[in-house]
């Protein structure tokens, strides 16, 4: 009798769970298109009460679902599902897989890896296999919306909210389709209806993803990891320069100026910003100048504490170098033999008095100011380190080039050399090499006069030295439909000398090194790489003397 | 869809003939004979060593000749009453519970399941046939695994065999009764699960009015409106309306379309947009043999590859001779169709993978080119017909009657198709260095579409098929040993089944890694697969071990049923129609495994003290 009672309470347990079943489906389910889902969907969604995993830990009743469902053996249900995946990916069937990362995201919603993964495996690997440009941006476009998924269940993550803005930033505007793209992400209102056409940039909305991943770092306490800070904190700035960049080569020239305005106006931030060196020293970038003349006055005081020291310590180190070293420092640069070359640089090294040297022999010879110029020498020190560990960084994020060239394009001649470049092109597009010509020549006018300002801008490796290349090869076209040569009065060979890295323009530039040599046609040119150093310099200074 | 390898044809594949392979059929007789030989000898050396030479002939004639007379014997009503019992005793064992979980399992799948892939109605049917397969091998496994045992342990059996049923009937009456069950869970499941893919894939959409702008004909005169939907479930539709307000042309999104009519009048129109329509299909192709030419017109066996780790298609050159050149059979005039002009025409399709090996122009696609050609006589054929490739999609080719050789007219049925039926297609890349890709099935001619309901039933007597052969496996094997060890055997049957293919090739060695002992050497010593082993007596051993037990793995493997060939899942979701021969191939197998089965269980149960 009681066998039969336990039975029937068994019954009972069993059907009453089967029973509440039914409404958890209801509570829990998750919200669609269609509809917002069950309550708690709503309250995840709630922004006063954020339900989110990150706050609440997880509470995603469908991943939790999930994860019960394999009784444990989660780790060889991922396993078996990645193996899907993967052939999935191999056979292409994009639904399959698709649909397999979505199960996999319900079973390790916390495992960034896996986002950031899968989310590229879409966004780059799997868009490409597509044929049609607007196949290939749908699926650019899962990749991200499978990323902000990820997001969703890691609120505030820093490196899924880098990874959109970079995603969307750099996979729209870079890709070859990328014209094609930013056409389509601009018009797709479904992918964000609340911005507004102009807002839908994919620069712009890239940034606010960057900007969501730096407000995560400085005000809600998350670790950016390992990734560098440096990157971190200038791609919000950068995606600003790069919306500029992007508006201005579809012709928009006011609205690019104002953005270039408020690119420097970023940049700068984030050249005041402190950024913590890999070794710990905190750094600003922008503060190179200070941080020059900090050292200077430093080394100035410490060499203050006992004046003429320093010079008799170099004098000292000067009489311990060999007789064929001091004659190769002694000789004039340009007249050193190749031997003396070889001597003279390590020679001067020898010479060089490092502030601690300088302290310790101001203790010996002056033991009551030994301690003040121990510590003076310190700071030199630090101060010298801090110096270098900012340029290093700059360099790295060729911090003076963006600021420059954020300077340079507001400009009205930039602005109107830009505006001359991409008229011109139209016009030649359309059949007019004549008008084109003309707009070339003006608008290479105007970018004389903006490189003569802002020379730093193609000092080093630059991109706008690329994109004049770019349209001195546009040019040439037209010149030769009109045909007609680069002539010497076309005012950027410096450019062409600088950054003709494929070499394309090669021909013309040693016709118009021969011209100002006034040497007989070489048969073997030399190749502009080779003339990056003395030869280039030298045809440099005869070009400037040609203007 | 992908079809790596297309089923034969009913009585090729039964009486074997195409390549010198044997048929199922004698392949079946083979194996009875040698089971039925091997097992007479064990039977007889049994009883020699027990009984003695004279008693143990005698014992395994009388064995034969009885066990032939009583399955003869075999009576229908004796094995219904049994079927009956298992029918009632299974109903009493809860197999409702299945269906409950089935139940859940949909009414959770909409989590789990969106409906933003762009073709959903693929994923739907995988999953609820999936589910279903694996819900009803579950059950059918713990019935038929368990019920014998039980008898035996409840000695429920004496009961029965008092009465005057043979071994042979209980045997087939527990394995009639079971699939009665199943095919009732079957029948409930596959119900509930189409109605579920139908309920899921169930949506409208509105048409944003505001967003309708006035269509012009360069007369000026309005001829129409076009615009959108609204979103939902995830996609929307381009439309375009006619003057009186209903949809001349809606965009298909995610393999659908749907109809807008005017509810209203052409001034205050109300548009309303029906259901989708196009998910459920059954496309029947009729696929042709493809041979390739090289780049320059020469024969080949394949295309080139393009560099793809699955080889699935290979590839032809554009701007060159190289084409994939499809030999269609049995063409006649009931396969053209008729449009709305009342032309006929030979309705083609044909999907290609499109391979850029330079970006070229990117909003244009790459132009490729189709021509049909009479194969006796090669310089019969029409003009190129220029197509720019869909890719990885199908391109429809409704192919006229009438076409033109040069300037000539000539007629498809008469000129083209020889008089046995046989047609050839020729399909070119024409683009520079860009590439077409294709496999056998992409290239088919499409018959008028099947019932995609009867075709879901065909799904679903797959996995009867699936679910018959468990039952019999299990109620065989429960025969001699008891329910948990017969279910381990039968699960042990069904996992080989669904890895046959791997099973086979660790057995002829194409599997790297070796044989059994050696993968397990490898796995405790963590050498990876491609490592040579040492050359000592230990590996030698080894390797004999595994030689032996590859011969018995072969030898299993000839016995072991296909479980992954019964499935014709894919066939469904990918729209496309069930072959009948495919069904009637699954059912003949089944039918064989079964017979087999009832004579293995029946000598079995013979050998339970109870059941002489």
């Amino acid at each position: 009798m009681s066998e039969r009672r336990s039975f029937y309470r068994k019954v009972a347990y069993g059907m009453a769970i089967a029973v509440l079943l039914f409404p958890l489906a209801l509570l829990s389910s998750p919200a669609s298109i269609n509809d917002e889902g069950g309550k708690l969907a709503r309250l995840r969604n709630d922004p006063d009460h954020p339900l989110s995993q990150a706050s609440l830990g997880q509470i995603d009743p469908a991943s939790e679902t999930m994860k019960l469902a394999t009784l444990g053996l989660r780790g060889v249900a991922v396993n078996l599902l990645w193996e899907k995946a993967n052939y999935y990916k191999k056979t292409e069937d994009w639904t399959n897989l698709t649909a397999t990362l979505e199960q996999l995201a319900k079973l390790q919603p916390n495992f960034i890896t896996f986002w950031k993964f899968q989310a590229w495996n879409l966004t780059y690997n799997v868009s490409v296999e597509f044929d049609h440009f607007e196949d290939r941006y749908a699926f650019v476009r899962r990749g991200i919306e499978f990323l902000k998924e990820g997001e969703q269940y890691n609120r505030d993550n820093p490196h899924l909210l880098w990874d959109l803005g970079w995603f969307i930033g750099q996979k729209i505007g870079r890709a070859d389709e990328h014209v094609q793209y930013r056409r389509l992400f601009r018009n797709d209102e479904d992918f964000h209806p609340d911005l507004t056409p102009d807002e839908r940039d994919n620069w712009l909305v890239g940034k606010t993803w960057y900007l969501a991943g730096v407000d995560a770092v400085d005000n809600k306490g998350k670790s950016m990891g390992r990734k560098s800070p440096r990157i971190f904190y200038s791609s919000p700035a950068m995606s600003q320069m790069n919306y500029a960049e992007a508006i201005e080569e579809e012709g928009y020239f006011d609205k690019a100026r104002r953005a270039w305005i408020k690119a420097q106006e970023e940049w700068e931030d984030f050249g005041r910003l402190p950024i913590e060196h890999s070794t710990g020293v905190v750094l600003r970038l922008g503060e190179q100048p200070k941080l020059e003349e900090e050292v200077k006055q430093l080394n100035a005081k410490l060499e203050a504490t006992s004046p003429g020291l320093k010079e008799e310590l170099v004098e000292e180190k000067r009489a311990k170098l060999t007789p064929a070293e001091r004659e190769a420092l002694d000789t004039p640069q340009d007249k050193r033999s190749m031997a003396q070359m070889e001597l003279a640089y390590p020679a001067a090294a020898k010479l060089e008095v490092t502030p601690r040297e300088l302290a310790e022999r101001i203790g010996e010879t002056e033991p009551a100011k030994a301690k003040q110029a121990l510590q003076l020498a310190g700071e030199v020190e630090r101060e010298t380190l801090r110096l270098r560990y900012t340029i290093n960084y700059k360099t790295d994020s060729n911090y003076d080039y963006w600021h420059t060239r954020a300077k340079l394009e507001q400009t009205a001649d930039a602005i109107a050399a830009r505006e001359a470049m991409f008229r011109a092109s139209r016009t030649f597009r359309e059949g007019d090499p004549f008008g084109a010509k003309q707009l070339y020549d003006e608008g290479f006018a105007k970018w004389r006069k903006v490189l003569d300002a802002f020379p730093a801008a193609v000092e080093s490796e630059s991109s706008t030295g690329d994109d004049l290349i770019q349209y001195i090869l546009q040019y040439r076209n037209v010149l030769d439909q009109l045909d007609e040569e680069l002539g010497e009065s076309f005012p950027l060979w410096d450019v062409i000398e600088r950054f003709d890295s494929e070499q394309k323009l090669q021909e013309e530039l040693t016709a118009h090194q021969q011209r100002i040599s006034g040497a007989k046609p070489d048969a073997n040119p030399a190749r502009p790489a080779d003339s990056a150093d003395a030869p280039a310099n030298e045809s440099i200074e005869a070009s400037d003397a040609n203007k | 869809m992908v079809l790596e390898k297309a089923p034969l044809d009913f009585l090729t594949w039964l009486l074997g003939g195409t390549g010198g392979e044997i048929g199922a059929l004698p392949r079946f007789l083979i194996i009875v004979l040698v089971i039925a030989v091997l097992a007479l000898l064990v039977g007889f050396v049994i009883a020699l060593v027990r009984y003695g030479p004279m008693k143990a002939g005698d014992l395994t004639y009388r064995v034969i000749t009885n066990g032939f007379s009583e399955l003869a014997r075999t009576s229908p009503r004796r094995i219904w009453a049994i079927a009956r019992l298992a029918v009632k005793e299974s109903f009493r064992r809860r197999v409702i519970v299945a269906l409950v979980v089935f139940f859940l399992i949909l009414l959770f799948a909409g989590w789990f399941l969106k409906t933003d892939y762009p073709q959903p109605a693929k994923l739907l049917f995988s999953f609820v046939l999936t589910a279903t397969t694996y819900l009803v091998l579950m059950i059918a496994l713990l019935l038929s695994a368990f019920s014998l045992p039980a008898d035996f342990k409840s000695k429920i059996i004496y009961t029965i065999v008092t009465k005057p049923v043979r071994a042979g009937d209980i045997v087939l009456g527990r394995i009639l009764g079971y699939t009665i069950v199943g095919t009732i869970l079957l029948a409930i499941m596959s119900f509930f699960g189409y109605l579920f893919v139908v309920r899921t894939l169930y949506h409208t959409h509105e048409v944003e009015v505001a967003r309708l702008v006035e269509v012009v004909d360069s007369d000026g005169n309005v001829v129409g409106k076009a615009g959108r939907t609204t979103l939902n479930d995830y996609h929307r539709h381009e439309l375009e309306l006619g003057v009186d307000g209903n949809s001349t042309e809606v965009q298909t999104t995610n393999e659908h379309t749907h109809k807008v009519t005017n509810a209203g009048t052409p001034e205050q129109p109300r548009y309303v947009v029906s259901g989708p329509a196009g998910f459920l299909r059954a496309r029947v192709p009729q696929y042709g043999q493809l041979k390739f030419l090289d780049r320059r017109g020469a024969p080949a066996p394949r295309g080139i590859s393009v560099g793809n780790e699955w080889t699935y298609r290979s590839f032809i050159e554009g701007g060159s001779a190289a084409a994939a050149v499809w030999l269609l059979d049995g063409i006649n005039t009931s396969d053209l169709r008729t449009n709305e002009q009342g032309e006929k025409y030979l309705p083609l399709e044909l999907i290609v993978r499109v391979f850029r090996t330079y970006k070229g122009e990117i909003e244009q696609g790459i132009q490729g080119s189709i021509r049909l050609r009479n194969p006796d006589n090669p310089d019969m054929k029409s003009n190129e017909d220029i197509f720019t490739a869909k890719d990885a999609s199908i391109n429809t080719f409704d192919i006229p009657t009438k076409l033109y050789n040069g300037q000539e007219e000539i007629d498809l049925l008469k000129d083209l198709v020889t008089k046995d039926g046989r047609l050839e297609v020729v399909v070119q890349c024409l683009d520079n260095a860009q590439y077409y890709g294709f496999a056998q099935p992409d290239l088919y001619l499409r018959l008028p579409d099947a019932s995609p309901l009867w075709n879901y039933i065909k799904a679903q007597i797959g996995i009867w098929v699936q679910m018959v052969l468990v039952i019999a496996i299990g109620v065989t094997a429960s025969t001699v040993l008891n329910g948990p060890v017969a279910m381990l055997f039968t699960v042990s049957f069904i996992l080989l089944g669904f890895f046959k293919e791997f099973f086979v090739n660790v057995a002829t060695g194409k599997q790297v890694g070796g044989g059994p002992i050696e993968s397990l050497v490898r796995l405790v010593t963590q050498k990876n697969q491609m490592t040579g082993l040492d050359d000592g007596f230990a590996v030698q051993l080894m390797q004999w071990i595994d030689w032996v037990l590859k011969q018995a793995m072969l030898s299993l493997a000839q016995v072991l049923p296909d479980f992954r060939a019964f499935s014709t899942v894919d066939y469904v979701a990918y729209g496309f129609n069930i072959p009948s021969n495919q069904i009637a191939q699954n059912l003949a197998v089944t039918a064989a495994y079964v017979l087999g089965l009832c004579v293995i269980g029946y000598f079995c149960l013979r050998t339970r003290e109870v059941a002489k």
